[in-house]
C-alpha cells in the first residue's frame, strides 16, 4: 500500500510542471555558477574561493557549488515538503485519506518517500547543469579540468542528500503538525540563519568547531576541514568523512529522523473538529441561545462616505492589518530569532579584532544580522498580507464592504510599512542593550534615527511595495515568493556579471560608510538621490498594485485589467502620471551625475584600462630613464569641494653613463574621460622637447628631449595636475577626497618611466583580458633588478620640499619636517622640507584634527586624531616608545626628530609607515584590548610597533626590487614580535603565533597564482607578514635573539640610506647566516628556500610519580615534515629536525620545555618533571608551520 | 424600489456558461433563487454583490446602475456569503466595529452603539472579546448575519445561509430576514424547496444557468392545479414507471416508495390526485428543461 502511495505521487508529481520548472532552475543555477566561474563571460565571473588555480570543476569547487545552489533550494524542499501533506489540507480532502484502508505508516510513509524522491530528482539538476557547462566551448576554458564522476557525486552523497532529508523530515512534520504552511517557511528562515550564525562564529577562531556543528547544512564543517586546503589539494581531493563533519551529519541526520519519529507519533488520523486548546475556550452559553426569536430592531447610524471617512477607514484597516500580524506567533519568533542573532553578534564582534561598540559599528553589524530576517519577513508577510482574506475566505465579507479599493489595498501595505517601524526599533533596541552591556554609554541618538529611520527604513518600505507588488500581480503567492527569492539572488548575481548600474537594480543603492570623520560624507548624496529615485518608483508600483488588486472572485487577467481601467480615475492617473514623471527626473539627474559628470565604467572596463596600458607601453620599461632627485610641489588641496590641485617639479639626473634623449611618464590615477578637472594638465620640461606619445586615456607620455641629457646632467620636469570631483558615481566614489581626512598619495603626480604597479596581478584576469600570466619579479639573483628598489622604478633618495594648502581648520600632513605653516587668502598653508632624503613614498593627510603630544628623549611624538577617538592613545604613545626604544637598541638610531601617527577614514583600513610618518586608519583607532582575556592581543600596539619598526625597514634599508622585497614587511613584522614579547611577555607570543599560522594556512589555501617560497616572495601578504613574522621568531628562538639582533644590526648598519645596488633577501639571509650555528643552518633550507610544512602530533603521553616525589613522562611523538610546490602539492620528507617538546602542568605554566633533535617519523621521550603533568606534546608555541596546530598537546595519562 | 436583471451572461474562462441571458425583477420583500448545485445561483449573487463582473446585461436598482457603480451597490448592500470566515486572532467586536467603519459608519458612539445593539441581538454580546478563531459553526453565522446588517442596507443577499444551521437556529433565522424584509430586497439562494416556501413572497427557479421560472409561489403552483397525481409502486417499478409517465420524483416515504407523476388528467390504475406543492413545482420545471 505505501508503494502504491508513493508511485501514485511521484507519478502526479512528474506530471506537475512545477517538478519541471525547480527542476530547470536548479539546473540552471548549475549550468550559470559554472559557465561563471569558468569565465565564460568577459564582463564578469564570481567564484566561491574557487578561482585562481583551482579547476571549476575539482571537487572542491563542484562541492562548493552544488552546496550553495541546494542551500537556496531549501525554499524548493519547503514547498515540496510541505505540500506533501498540506495538499490534502487544503483541498479538504483528509477525511478521504484517513478513512482509507491505509495505514499511518503507508500514508505517511508513501507520501514522505514520493517527496524526498520528488526532491532528489531535481537537485540532481544542479550537478547536471554543472557538468553539462563543463562541455560547452566558452572562449576560455582554463579553468575547467578533467570531468570526475567521484567529484560530481561527493557533493550530494555528503551534504545535499542528508541535507534533504533532514530538511524534508522538518518541514513535513512542521506541515503535519500544523497543518498550515507558513511554519515551514518561517522554519526555513531559521534554517539559513542558523547557517549564518555559524557563518558568522567560524570567522571566529575559538568558536570554530562548536559554530560548524550547529550548521545545519554542513557547510561550515566542511570549510573547516578544507580552509587550509593547498589548490593542488582542492584540485585533486576528496572531502574526507571525519571528524566534524562526520559528527555533523550524523547529528544533523539524527536530528531529521528523531524529528520525522515523533511527527509520526504524534500524527493520528483523525480530523479534529478543532485544536483542544481553542475548544477548551468555545463558550459555554452557547447551547442553542443562537438568534433571538424577535424580528431585529436595526438601529440608524449616520453614514459617511466622505475622503475623512475614507481615511479613517484606511487607519482603521492599518490598525487591524497590524495586529494581526504582529500578533501571529511566527511573526514573534522570526523576529525574536532575529534579536537574538543580532546580539549574539553585537556582543561576539564580527571578527578576530575586538573593537569599541561604536554607533556605526552597531549599525553596521545589525544590519548584517537583521537584514536577512527583515528581507524574510517582508517576503513573507507580503504573501500573508495580500492572501490573509482568502485564506481566511473573509474575502467576501470584505469586498463587498462600500470602502474604497485603495483602502483595501493601503491598509495592507500601510501595515506592511508599520512592521518596518517594528523592525528598526528592534535594531536599535539592539544596538543599545549591545553598547551598554558592554559598557559603552556614549550613545550617539541621532546617529541611531539618521540610518535606521531614514536610511533603513526607507530601504525597507522600497522593497515593501515590490514585494506586495510581486504578489498581486502574480496572484499565487508562493510563486511570488519564489519570484522574490530569485528578485534576491539577482540583486547578487548581477553585479558579478557586470550589471552593475543601479539605475535599474530596483531597491538598490550603493554601499556607503559611514565614519566619525565625515559623517556620510560623499556617499549621502548619492544614497539620498537613490533613495528618492527608488521612493517614486515604490510609489508607482504602488498605485500599480492598487489598480491591479483584486477584489471579488473573479482573477481572471482580462477582468483584471477591465477593473484597472475603471479603478484608473483622476486621482490614481494623475499621480501615477506624476510618479512617472518625477521618476525620469530623478533618473536623469542620477544618470547626468553617474554617467555624464562621471563616467560611468565597470571593473571589467577599469581593468581594461590598465590591461591596454600594459600592452601598449610594457616594451618601455626597460628603457633607460633620468632618475628622480628632488620633487618641489604645491599641493592646494579644497577638502570642501573635494578637490586638489597639484604643481610641482621634479628634477631628473642621468645616472647611466650615456646620454639619454626620451623620457616617459606616467599617470596612475586615470578617469575614464581624462578632462579639464580631473588629470593630467600640462607636462614640460626645461628645454624643449617632442611629444612621441600622449595618451591622457592610459596615463602614458614619451617625449624626446631637444638636447639629450648628459651623464650626470639633470632636467627639471614640471607638471600641473588638478582631481576635482564632480557629482556621484554609480558606486565606489573616490574616497580619498573627504571633506575631513583627504588622503593624497604619490600616485596623484607624475612618475617616472613605466609604472610595473599599474599591471594587473590576477592570472585569471589577466588572461581575460588578453595578457600572459603575471610576469615574475626579477630572482633576488638578478644583479640587474637590483639598481631599482621595491617602491618604485628609477628613483632612489629624493629630496623633498613640499607646501600644503587646505581648509583654514584643517591641519595637513607630509613627511618631512615642519618648517612653517602660516594663514593666507582663507587657507592654511604647510611648508615640509625633507630632513635628509627619503624615498619617493608618500602620502598627504589633512583633517581637523586634535593632537596628543608626548617625547621619547629628543623624538617629538604627536598622535592626530579625530575627538573621541582617545580609546588607544595611550597604547599608540606607549607603542611608539616601545618601538623606538628597542629598535634604536638593537638596530641603530631613528633618523628623524619627529615620529607621527595621524588618523585617517575609516574607508580603507590599513596602517601605513611613511617617513616619521604613520597615516592609521580610523578602524584601527577603535580597536579594543580586552586585558582579562588570555587570547586577546593588543592590536594598536601590535601595529604601531609594526609600523615604527618599519622606520628601520623600509626608511632606512630598502630593498632591491626583486622577489623577496617584501622581507622588509616579514622584519617589521618581527620587530612588532619582539616589542611585544617584552611588553607582554612570553605567553603572548602562543595567540599571536597562531594567529599568524593560522592566516598563512588560510592565503595559501586560497593562493590564486603561485605560492613562493619566503625568500623569493612577491605580493602575498600572507607569506611575508604571517609566515614571516612566525619564521623569523622561530629563528631567533632557535638561534638566539641575540645573534639575529646582532646580524640585523649588522645588515642595518651595511645598507642604511644606501642606494643601487639594493639588497635582496640572499644579503640579509647570509647576515643571518654567519650568526647561525651548523645544527640550525638546516632552517635556512627549510623556512627560506622552500616551502615546508609539517604535521607534528604526540601518539602517547603517560607519566608515574617517582619516589623522589618527580614524575617520569613518557611522551612519544609522531613528526612528519612535506615540502610543497607553488601549486600546494605537498610530499613528505625526511624529518632530521630540532623541535621543542613541552610538558604543561595543569595551569598551562611549563614544566618542561626544550629543543630537541628528531630524526624519525616517531620518537619516544623520558622525561622528568617536577610538578604533576598535565598536557606534553610537540612544539606546543607554534613555532613550525604545523597543519594542524591544534593536536600538538594531548593529556598525559597516569600509567 | 425594483432591482432590474436584463439579459445577464457570464461564461467563466474554462468554458463554463454560468449565466445566460437572465433576467428578473425583483422588489422589496424575500426572493427566492431556487436552483441544484452549480445552476448559477451564487454567480448571480457574486455578481450583485460587486464581486465579479458579467459578460453582457444590465442589472439596475431603481437609478442605481449596479454593474458600473459598485460603490454605489455596496453602500446598500448586506452580504453573506455562501462560504465564509473571520480573522481567527481578532476579537468578535473589534472585527464588527472594523466592518462599521468600513460600512462608512466614522462617528465612534454611532458605531458603538449599532455593533453592540447587533451584537445583543445575534447573542454574541457576551462573547464579543473572543477571538474569532475560537466561534463555533452557528457562532460564526450569526456574526456574518450580523455584519450584514450593518448599515441599514437595502438589498441583502444572503447565499445558502442555512447550510450549517441546526433546524433550531434555522428558524429563528428565517424568522429573522422574514422581520427585516418589510422594506428592504432580501435575495435569498437556496436549494431547498421549502426554505423558500416558508419565506418568500416571490421566486426564481433556475438551472444550468437560465431562469426556468419567476413570480410568486403561489400563481406559479396553479399551473399545476389538479396535475399532480402520486401512488405507492415497488422499488423496482420506477424504471418502468419512469418510461411511462411524466415522473415529478420518486421519493421514499414510510419505507415505500411514493411516485409522483404529472398528468392533465388522471393517469388512472392506483393514482391519486394530490395538492401540487414547491418541491412538484421545482422537480417538473427542472426535469422539463
Amino acid at each position: 500500500m505505501l508503494g502504491t502511495i508513493y508511485w501514485y505521487e511521484l507519478r502526479r508529481a512528474l506530471r506537475s510542471p512545477a517538478f519541471y520548472i525547480y527542476f530547470a532552475i536548479l539546473f540552471g543555477m548549475g549550468f550559470l555558477f559554472v559557465a561563471l566561474a569558468s569565465g565564460a563571460f568577459k564582463g564578469g565571473v564570481l567564484d566561491f574561493g574557487t578561482g585562481g588555480k583551482v579547476m571549476v570543476n575539482s571537487p572542491y569547487s563542484l562541492n562548493t557549488i552544488v552546496d550553495i545552489i541546494s542551500l537556496f533550494g531549501i525554499v524548493i524542499v519547503t514547498a515540496i515538503a510541505g505540500q506533501a501533506t498540506y495538499q490534502d489540507v487544503q483541498s479538504d480532502s483528509t477525511s478521504f485519506f484517513y478513512t482509507a484502508p491505509i495505514s499511518k505508516f503507508d500514508y505517511l510513509g508513501g507520501r514522505f518517500l514520493a517527496a524526498f524522491a520528488q526532491l532528489v530528482l531535481i537537485f540532481v539538476g544542479i550537478g547536471l547543469g554543472a557538468w553539462i557547462a563543463t562541455h560547452v566551448s566558452w572562449p576560455d576554458r582554463s579553468h575547467i579540468g578533467p570531468n570526475h564522476l567521484l567529484a560530481y557525486l561527493q557533493p550530494y552523497l555528503l551534504i545535499v542528500l542528508p541535507n534533504l532529508l533532514l530538511d524534508t523530515s522538518i518541514f513535513f512534520a512542521l506541515t503535519l503538525w500544523t497543518k498550515r504552511m507558513l511554519p515551514s517557511y518561517v522554519a526555513s528562515v531559521l534554517g539559513i540563519v542558523g547557517y549564518q550564525v555559524a557563518l558568522e562564529l567560524t570567522s571566529n577562531l575559538s568558536y570554530n568547531k562548536v559554530a560548524a556543528l550547529f550548521d545545519p547544512f554542513g557547510l561550515n564543517a566542511t570549510q573547516i576541514l578544507t580552509q587550509y586546503w593547498t589548490p593542488f589539494q582542492r584540485n585533486t581531493l576528496l572531502l574526507p568523512l571525519t571528524g566534524v563533519l562526520l559528527w555533523n551529519r550524523l547529528i544533523w541526520m539524527a536530528v531529521g529522523i528523531v524529528v520525522l519519529a515523533i511527527a509520526y507519533w504524534r500524527f493520528s488520523m483523525s480530523v479534529p473538529a478543532q485544536r483542544r486548546t481553542r475548544l477548551r475556550k468555545v463558550p459555554q452559553a452557547d447551547n442553542g441561545a443562537g438568534l433571538r426569536a424577535a424580528p431585529l430592531a436595526l438601529l440608524t447610524a449616520h453614514r459617511d462616505f466622505s475622503a475623512r471617512a475614507t481615511v479613517a477607514q484606511l487607519f482603521s484597516g492599518i490598525r487591524l492589518q497590524f495586529k494581526e500580524t504582529v500578533r501571529s506567533i511566527f511573526f514573534i519568533v522570526v523576529v525574536l530569532a532575529g534579536v537574538a542573532m543580532t546580539l549574539l553578534l553585537l556582543l561576539n564582534g564580527h571578527s578576530d579584532v575586538p573593537v569599541y561598540p561604536l554607533t556605526y559599528i552597531m549599525l553596521e553589524w545589525g544590519r548584517d544580522a537583521f537584514g536577512i530576517f527583515a528581507l524574510a519577513i517582508i517576503t513573507f508577510y507580503a504573501g500573508e498580507l495580500v492572501w490573509r482574506e482568502r485564506d481566511a475566505k473573509v474575502d467576501q465579507l470584505i469586498d463587498s464592504q462600500p470602502v474604497s479599493t485603495w483602502v483595501l489595498f493601503g491598509s495592507k501595505f500601510g501595515a506592511l510599512l508599520l512592521v518596518q517601524i517594528v523592525l528598526v526599533a528592534v535594531v536599535f533596541a539592539s544596538g543599545i542593550v549591545a553598547q551598554v552591556s558592554q559598557g559603552y554609554y556614549r550613545f550617539e541618538l541621532g546617529q541611531y534615527v539618521h540610518e535606521l529611520a531614514i536610511n533603513r527604513l526607507i530601504g525597507f518600505w522600497i522593497l515593501c511595495s515590490f514585494a506586495l507588488w510581486i504578489q498581486v500581480l502574480i496572484n499565487q503567492r508562493f510563486l511570488g515568493y519564489f519570484v522574490m527569492v530569485v528578485y534576491f539572488v539577482a540583486s547578487l548575481a548581477l553585479p558579478p556579471l557586470g550589471l552593475d548600474d543601479y539605475l535599474y537594480r530596483f531597491g538598490q543603492t550603493p554601499p556607503y560608510t559611514y565614519s566619525d570623520l565625515n559623517g556620510y560624507g560623499i556617499f549621502a548624496a548619492p544614497l539620498a538621490w537613490f533613495h528618492l529615485y527608488w521612493a517614486i518608483a515604490a510609489i508607482g508600483l504602488a498605485m500599480v498594485t492598487g489598480l491591479l488588486w483584486v477584489r471579488g472572485t473573479d482573477g481572471g487577467w482580462r477582468t483584471r485589467l477591465r477593473i484597472a481601467r475603471v479603478r484608473l480615475s483622476t486621482g490614481p492617473r494623475v499621480a501615477l502620471a506624476a510618479s512617472a514623471v518625477l521618476f525620469v527626473a530623478v533618473g536623469s539627474f542620477i544618470y547626468y551625475n553617474t554617467h555624464v559628470l562621471n563616467a560611468y565604467v565597470s571593473k571589467y572596463d577599469q581593468d581594461e584600462v590598465r590591461a591596454q596600458y600594459e600592452k601598449l607601453y610594457r616594451h618601455y620599461e626597460s628603457l633607460p630613464e633620468p632618475r628622480l632627485t628632488d620633487v618641489i610641489a604645491r599641493f592646494d588641496i579644497v577638502p570642501e569641494r573635494r578637490a586638489v590641485t597639484i604643481s610641482g617639479s621634479m628634477r631628473l639626473r642621468n645616472e647611466t653613463r650615456k646620454p639619454l634623449d626620451e623620457v616617459a611618464v606616467s599617470m596612475t590615477v586615470l578617469a575614464a574621460h581624462p578632462s579639464k578637472t580631473f588629470g593630467l594638465q600640462s607636462l614640460s620640461f626645461d628645454g624643449s622637447t617632442q611629444a612621441l606619445v600622449s595618451d591622457p586615456a592610459h596615463g602614458f607620455y614619451l617625449y624626446r628631449l631637444a638636447r639629450a641629457l648628459l651623464a650626470g646632467h639633470s632636467t627639471i620636469l614640471h607638471y600641473l595636475a588638478k582631481y576635482e570631483h564632480s557629482g556621484f558615481p554609480n558606486s565606489d566614489p573616490d574616497t580619498n577626497f573627504a571633506e575631513n581626512g583627504t588622503f593624497i598619495t604619490g600616485a596623484y603626480s607624475p612618475r617616472i618611466g613605466y609604472w610595473p604597479d599599474m599591471q594587473l596581478t590576477d592570472d585569471s584576469t589577466r588572461r581575460r583580458h588578453g595578457l600572459p600570466n603575471v610576469y615574475r619579479m626579477a630572482p633576488p639573483e638578478d644583479a640587474a633588478a637590483r639598481k631599482n628598489n621595491a617602491l618604485g622604478p628609477n628613483s632612489d633618495w629624493v629630496n623633498f620640499h613640499v607646501t600644503v594648502s587646505t581648509a583654514p581648520d584643517q591641519v595637513a600632513l607630509f613627511p618631512g619636517a615642519l618648517a612653517r605653516t602660516w594663514l593666507q587668502n582663507g587657507r592654511r598653508y604647510f611648508e615640509y622640507k625633507t630632513e635628509s632624503p627619503i624615498m619617493n613614498f608618500y602620502s598627504i593627510v589633512s583633517g581637523r584634527y586634535a593632537v596628543r603630544r608626548d617625547h621619547w628623549k629628543n623624538v617629538g611624538l604627536s598622535i592626530y586624531y579625530h575627538p573621541g577617538h582617545e580609546f588607544n592613545l595611550d597604547t599608540m604613545m606607549n607603542g611608539m616608545k616601545r618601538a623606538l626604544a628597542f629598535c634604536t637598541a638593537e638596530y641603530g638610531p631613528y633618523q628623524f626628530k619627529e615620529l607621527r601617527i595621524v588618523e585617517f577614514p575609516r574607508y580603507q583600513s590599513f596602517a601605513e609607515s611613511l617617513p616619521a610618518t604613520i597615516p592609521y586608519s580610523e578602524s584601527l583607532f577603535i580597536n579594543r584590548y580586552n586585558r582579562s582575556d588570555p587570547q586577546a592581543i593588543d592590536e594598536a600596539f601590535y601595529v604601531t610597533a609594526h609600523e615604527v619598526g618599519h622606520q628601520w625597514w623600509g626608511h632606512q634599508v630598502v630593498t632591491a626590487n626583486t622577489a623577496g622585497a617584501a622581507i622588509i614587511e616579514t622584519l617589521a613584522q618581527y620587530t612588532a614580535l619582539r616589542v611585544m614579547k617584552r611588553a607582554y611577555g612570553v605567553a603572548s607570543m602562543k595567540n599571536f603565533l597562531r594567529h599568524e599560522l593560522n592566516s598563512y594556512l588560510d592565503g595559501r589555501g586560497l593562493e590564486r597564482n603561485e605560492e613562493d617560497p619566503l625568500f623569493r616572495v612577491e605580493r602575498q601578504g600572507y607569506i611575508y607578514y604571517s609566515k614571516g613574522g612566525q619564521v623569523m621568531y622561530t629563528l631567533a628562538e632557535y638561534v638566539g635573539e641575540k645573534r639575529i639582533d646582532t646580524a640585523l644590526a649588522a645588515f642595518v648598519r651595511r645598507y642604511k640610506f644606501k642606494g643601487a645596488p639594493y639588497p635582496t633577501t640572499l644579503e640579509l639571509m647570509a647576515y643571518l647566516e654567519k650568526v647561525t650555528p651548523p645544527q640550525y643552518a638546516y632552517l635556512y633550507d627549510d623556512l627560506f628556500r622552500h616551502i615546508t610544512i609539517y604535521d607534528n602530533r604526540p601518539l602517547a603521553a603517560t607519566y608515574v610519580k617517582r619516589p623522589d616525589g618527580k614524575y617520569a613522562v613518557t611522551l612519544t611523538v609522531q613528526a612528519q615534515k612535506y615540502r610543497a610546490d607553488g601549486k600546494g602539492e605537498e610530499h613528505p620528507v625526511p624529518v632530521n629536525d630540532w623541535m621543542y617538546i613541552g610538558v604543561q602542568d595543569r595551569d598551562g605554566f611549563f614544566l618542561y620545555l626544550r629543543n630537541q633533535k628528531i630524526a624519525s617519523e616517531k620518537t619516544t621521550f623520558d622525561l622528568v618533571v617536577n610538578g604533576v603533568p598535565a598536557w606534553a606534546g610537540v612544539d606546543p608555541i607554534d613555532m613550525l608551520l604545523d597543519r594542524n596546530p591544534d593536536d600538538n598537546m594531548m593529556s598525559v595519562s597516569r600509567r | 424600489m425594483e432591482l432590474a436583471i436584463d439579459g445577464l451572461s457570464k461564461r467563466y474562462p474554462n468554458g463554463t456558461q454560468a449565466l445566460q441571458d437572465v433576467s428578473l425583477r425583483i422588489s422589496a420583500g424575500m426572493f427566492g433563487l431556487l436552483g441544484p448545485n452549480g445552476a448559477g445561483k451564487s454567480t448571480i449573487m457574486r455578481t450583485l454583490a460587486t464581486l465579479q463582473e458579467a459578460d453582457s446585461g444590465t442589472a439596475r436598482l431603481g437609478d442605481l446602475d449596479i454593474l458600473r457603480d459598485k460603490d454605489g451597490v455596496r453602500r446598500i448592500l448586506g452580504y453573506l456569503p455562501q462560504e465564509f470566515g473571520l480573522y481567527p486572532r481578532e476579537p468578535a467586536e473589534d472585527l464588527l466595529d472594523h466592518f462599521a467603519s468600513l460600512k462608512g459608519i466614522t462617528r465612534r458612539d454611532e458605531r458603538r452603539g449599532v455593533v453592540t445593539s447587533l451584537l445583543q441581538q445575534t447573542n454574541l454580546y457576551e462573547h464579543r472579546r473572543k477571538a474569532l478563531g475560537t466561534f463555533s459553526g452557528g457562532m460564526k453565522q450569526r456574526f456574518g448575519i450580523a455584519q450584514a446588517l450593518l448599515g441599514n442596507p437595502k438589498v441583502i443577499i444572503v447565499d445558502e445561509p442555512t447550510a450549517g444551521l441546526d433546524p433550531e437556529e434555522r428558524v429563528r433565522f428565517h424568522n429573522l430576514l422574514a422581520g427585516i424584509s418589510e422594506n428592504v430586497i432580501v435575495i435569498l439562494s437556496t436549494h431547498i424547496v421549502s426554505d423558500v416556501s416558508d419565506l418568500c413572497g416571490s421566486m426564481a427557479i433556475i438551472n444550468n444557468g437560465r431562469v426556468l421560472l419567476s413570480g410568486a409561489p403561489s400563481s406559479l403552483l396553479s399551473v399545476l392545479d389538479g396535475k399532480v397525481w402520486k401512488r405507492v409502486i415497488a422499488s423496482a417499478e420506477s424504471a418502468a414507471y419512469n418510461e411511462r409517465y411524466r415522473v415529478i420524483s420518486t421519493r421514499l416515504s414510510s419505507g415505500r416508495t411514493v411516485v409522483r407523476v404529472l398528468s392533465d388528467g388522471s393517469p388512472g390504475d392506483g393514482f391519486d390526485p394530490v395538492t401540487p406543492d414547491l418541491e412538484d413545482l421545482y422537480f417538473a420545471t427542472i426535469k422539463a428543461n
